[in-house]
């Protein structure tokens, strides 16, 4: 405490403390009043973990109304190629809250996340819907937190509809690349994973299964239930074990 | 509030789409932003979409706060 207190000091000579002091008062009743919350203390300026929060919609090829909150593919994606880039960052966590949306970006995203090189990990909050599911097992290890959802069901298309059976081939096929990526990177045999896609009675008028929390962890999609503490460790763990790794390597 | 009716949801809750004319995404500081124009020489900030959790630390841009373009 006293030696924080001696360098602050000499960082500010000449008496600057009691003015900073006069000065931070307003702008904290500002903050206040913004959000009814004040800051919190700053940790040192690199963060070797970075986060990336998937919220709300998934937009992809078309822009929706503003009033929906979306994650925009063009923002994730360079974003991701800058933390593979970048040699301070060590590691990726990825919160999940989505109920969905594009297919093609969902899977790009996903596909990013399971090709990056650093260790991923991603926890499932609220809910990690339909092509959420892919995404939250695309990282190195997936957490979801006890009272979470995901919701499997079949793929839909809003939009024109020229040939009956070309469209269903279609979409059988689109599907197919959800199935087979899901079951790639997790431990979900491909029958159980359709299983709950078509399974009839769960959702109202409505074929597909809402897994919650522990049964998501038991059919396999997701390895471990969990929160924001048990992600950050097995976050750090996997970047110790990637270390090793690396001075393995140079040996 | 639950609502059982047939009319479409956008007829109840028609959306406006003015209310989100003056956002736009910036660069400030190195840190993309989603802000709205709240008047002539300010800028307030709805989302940081950085991937650095340091960056939602920072006080000066944390959601709610004003920018100034004078700073820009």
């Amino acid at each position: 405490m006293n030696n924080n207190f001696i360098r602050n000091d000499a960082e500010n000579p000449g008496g600057a403390e009691p003015q900073k002091e006069e000065k931070s008062a307003s702008p904290l009743i500002e903050k206040i009043q913004q959000l009814g919350q004040t800051n919190v203390p700053q940790l040192s300026a690199d963060s070797k973990i970075h986060c990336l929060t998937i919220v709300g919609q998934i937009e992809g090829h078309m822009a929706l109304p503003p009033q929906n909150k979306t994650t925009k593919y063009e923002h994730i994606i360079p974003q991701l190629v800058a933390i593979e880039q970048n040699p301070n960052i060590e590691g990726l966590l990825i919160i999940l809250n989505t109920v969905g949306g594009d297919v093609e970006a969902g899977l790009a995203i996903s596909e990013m996340l399971a090709t990056l090189s650093k260790p991923t990990v991603s926890i499932v909050l609220g809910g990690g819907h339909s092509i959420g599911v892919p995404i939250a097992v695309s990282c190195t290890y997936s957490f979801i937190a006890e009272t979470a959802t995901m919701t499997i069901h079949p793929i839909r298309l809003t939009g024109l509809v020229i040939g009956v059976p070309a469209t269903f081939e279609y979409l059988d096929k689109m599907q197919e690349r959800v199935v087979s990526f899901v079951t790639k990177h997790s431990k979900i045999p491909e029958e159980t994973f359709k299983e709950l896609m078509f399974a009839k009675g769960n959702l109202t008028r409505d074929i597909g299964t809402n897994v919650i929390g522990e049964e998501a962890v038991k059919y396999g999609l997701i390895d471990e239930v969990g929160g924001l503490g048990h992600a950050m460790k097995k976050l750090n763990e996997l970047i110790e074990l990637k270390k090793d790794e690396n001075k393995g390597l140079i040996q | 509030m639950i609502l059982y009716t047939m009319m479409p949801q956008e007829l109840i809750f028609p959306y406006d789409a003015d209310a989100f004319k003056n956002q736009q995404t910036i660069s400030y500081q190195g840190i993309p932003l989603l802000v709205e124009q709240t008047d002539q020489q300010n800028y307030q900030v709805i989302r940081v979409l950085s991937s650095d959790p340091q960056h939602f630390l920072n006080d000066q841009i944390c959601p709610g706060a004003k920018i100034s373009f004078s700073n820009l």
